[in-house]
């Protein structure tokens, strides 16, 4: 039952360890504790102990060996006697050295605690009231920089307005000019108008008189070829020869070319003879016009229609 | 660079194409159906008289060249000069004297010895200004001159009208001079299709001579005569004057018309049948007869150009009319509705038309008539109170007939279109049933 109870506890625990903030935070705490260890030991490695070096120099002397054997072995129990009375002696001035050092270290090892902690907490306060100046200091930069802001905006809404107030002027004073040449234009286009409605009446008036003289003269070309043309093919079947003139500004017949046969030499013949007797045929007086009849074509048909 | 140069390319020919179609057309119709102006100017200014040419070889072409209507000739005393060559020819001068004037005839006959001439002609366009055509001829026989001026007719006209002339041909007929106290002599007379220098073929006193017809090579006339009173079918050849029985079979052989291969002739026979005549066709090698008809009287029959139809007359329907008969298929069809009656046909070369004997009504005069084959109309060519025996001329221009408004029948002749008129010379007795030969070679 008391298992049961503290399972669901461990498995918390192994739950939350297993949740990357809990093994983060664990990891911490690990890592934080190892370096307050380390830093520990550091500072315990800093006081060395040295242990100075008691081994006695030895000398050689020249003896009588039995004597000298049984003197010596006096000598050396005495001296051994000596010696571990020495070393005794030593042993404990070593040992009382020993413990008056380790008290100091102690006394000296507590002072630093002491001073440490007071540094630490000087340290800390010093963080603090730096933290607070800086805060303070933020709190200042952001208050100037709010205001900078603010006046910046405030100049830029006054200089978007002015913008704006400029843009609008000079869009009125564009639209005035627009205004003032459309209506310019319209009124030149009306003027263009009707000199373009003059002129066309004009030419078409022109026209219509040259288009009667060149039917006029197509119809005494017509008359005066005809009077000329014999034609006892009346009854040969369908017969079209087509000849191209050439006249001269006084209607004078300079060249006359069959430009397609009938197929019946007389036939074409005859047309060209027309022609030829029909020279000068009548020319239109306007020279214009009198161009157009430079070069004619002439289709004579034996067919009427 | 390469596209620059495209590019004027372009412009230039774009340029020339607008300025070439930008030609003004005006159409020319109708014209004037009027004769040619020509000036035929004698050849020479000796006499040929006695070469049978009183006025010489051009008067022979004038007359030729004004008979076909087509030509309206200038006086000779109307002309300038009588040059005889190109080089002595003043354009001008006959431009002024005449500016209608259209061709000009200049030519030359130069005596070659032994009554022989040297010819020569040039035919010229007075607007086109060179020569159309010219031709030489050396050692012409006096008695010849008459067919060269014949033939330079035929050349004139052909270069001028684009229609071959027939001047070169000859016509046949037959002529009858009546004496009072004795037989009439009957004459076969082939002479040119002018009707100068006429050839007696055949003379007989008393038996009549009738119907003569040209073999298709002009070599031969059939014609009809009598045998012991009997009316037969002959044939006589020109070069020899032999002649031969072709139809003697009981009763009446009439009306002769060779095919136009020459191996067959289609006739009228009665067969002694009374007086009514059936359309036979003999086969000229084997003597085979085939009948077409069978009721009512049949005569006159022609052969269409083609061979494959033949024209006649016959009364089946009441008064003479024209049908014609499939010889494939031995189906008759009625030409003719309109008028009293109308026979004697004959094709013209084109075989679009049929020209006929036509009589409107009763009592009413019988003239020369064209009938246009696709419309079943007939054109009166003639204006006389009694025309005959209607023949076309081989170019089918002209229609040669006798004419009966006198006491003497006369040849005379008609255009195709009813236009021209003429009458040839006088003959001796009165003129029957004239025939214009085919082209002679």
């Amino acid at each position: 039952m008391k298992q049961s109870r503290r399972q669901p506890w461990l498995t918390k625990v192994w739950a939350w360890l297993k949740t990357p903030r809990g093994l983060s935070i664990a990891l911490h705490a690990v890592l934080i504790l190892a370096l307050i260890i380390g830093t520990t030991t550091t500072a315990v490695k800093i006081y060395h102990v040295s242990i100075p070096n008691t081994q006695p120099a030895i000398k050689a002397t020249v003896i009588d060996a039995k004597a000298y054997d049984h003197q010596q072995a006096e000598i050396a129990r005495q001296k051994a006697r000596a010696l571990a009375a020495k070393r005794a002696a030593e042993r404990r001035a070593y040992e009382r050295r020993v413990a008056k050092q380790r008290a100091i270290k102690l006394a000296k090892e507590r002072a630093h605690k002491r001073a440490l902690t007071k540094q630490r907490k000087a340290l800390a306060e010093k963080r603090a009231a730096e933290k607070k100046r800086q805060l303070a200091l933020k709190q200042k930069r952001e208050r100037i920089e709010k205001a900078r802001q603010r006046k910046a905006q405030q100049e830029k809404i006054k200089q978007a307005k002015a913008q704006q107030e400029k843009a609008r002027q000079h869009k009125l004073a564009q639209e005035k000019a627009a205004r003032e040449r459309l209506r310019k234009q319209a009124l030149e286009n009306l003027v263009k108008q009707r000199l373009a409605a003059k002129r066309a009446a004009a030419a078409a008036a022109h026209q219509k008189q040259l288009l009667t003289e060149k039917e006029k003269y197509i119809g005494l070309i017509q008359q005066t070829i005809r009077a000329n043309w014999i034609n006892q093919f009346m009854n040969a079947g369908d017969l079209t020869v087509t000849l191209q003139i050439d006249l001269d500004s006084k209607g004078d017949v300079q060249s006359v070319t069959v430009v397609q046969s009938s197929g019946n030499a007389a036939f074409d013949r005859q047309a060209v003879i027309a022609v030829r007797k029909s020279s000068p045929l009548p020319m239109p007086k306007d020279a214009d016009l009198a161009k157009q009849f430079q070069v004619i074509k002439l289709p004579f048909s034996n067919q009427l229609s | 660079m390469k596209g620059l140069f495209h590019l004027v390319i372009v412009a230039v020919v774009s340029t020339f194409v607008s300025v070439a179609y930008a030609n003004l057309t005006i159409h020319i119709t109708q014209g004037v159906d009027k004769p040619y102006p020509i000036a035929v100017v004698p050849f020479s200014s000796q006499y040929f008289g006695e070469a049978g040419l009183p006025d010489g070889l051009a008067g022979v072409i004038s007359t030729d060249l004004k008979h076909s209507g087509r030509f309206a000739l200038m006086p000779t005393n109307n002309m300038p000069s009588q040059p005889h060559h190109l080089s002595d020819f003043q354009w001008s001068q006959w431009r002024h004297v005449n500016a209608n004037l259209e061709y000009v005839l200049l030519g030359q006959v130069t005596p070659a010895g032994g009554n022989t001439f040297n010819v020569q002609f040039r035919l010229v366009s007075m607007v086109g200004g060179s020569p159309l055509i010219g031709q030489r001829f050396t050692h012409i026989p006096a008695n010849r001159l008459r067919a060269l001026a014949h033939h330079i007719s035929d050349v004139v006209f052909r270069t001028i009208t684009g229609i071959p002339g027939d001047f070169a041909t000859r016509i046949a007929y037959v002529t009858v001079q009546h004496a009072i106290s004795a037989k009439p002599v009957y004459q076969l007379v082939v002479s040119d299709a002018d009707g100068h220098h006429p050839q007696v073929l055949l003379q007989q006193v008393g038996n009549p001579i009738a119907s003569p017809v040209w073999s298709p090579n002009g070599r031969q006339l059939a014609y009809v005569s009598y045998v012991n009173n009997r009316m037969a079918i002959y044939a006589i050849t020109l070069a020899t004057g032999k002649r031969h029985l072709i139809a003697n079979f009981r009763g009446m052989n009439s009306a002769p018309s060779w095919s136009p291969d020459g191996k067959k002739m289609a006739m009228a026979l009665s067969m002694g049948g009374g007086d009514n005549t059936n359309i036979y066709v003999m086969d000229l090698a084997s003597k085979k007869l085939t009948r077409y008809t069978t009721y009512g009287n049949n005569t006159s029959p022609v052969w269409s150009p083609d061979g494959k139809i033949l024209a006649f007359n016959s009364n089946r329907g009441g008064n003479p009319q024209i049908y014609t008969l499939s010889l494939a298929t031995r189906q008759v069809s009625r030409v003719t509705y309109n008028g009293l009656q109308n026979f004697n046909p004959v094709y013209t070369p084109n075989g679009k038309y049929l020209v006929i004997m036509h009589q409107q009504h009763r009592g009413g005069p019988i003239r020369i008539a064209k009938v246009d084959l696709a419309s079943d109309n007939i054109q009166a060519l003639t204006t006389g109170e009694l025309d005959r025996s209607p023949s076309v001329s081989p170019n089918g221009q002209m229609v040669i007939y006798a004419d009966y408004d006198k006491a003497d029948g006369i040849l005379a002749e008609t255009s195709i279109n009813g236009t021209i008129h003429l009458t040839l010379p006088a003959t001796q007795g009165t003129v029957q049933s004239p025939a214009w030969s085919p082209w002679l070679t």
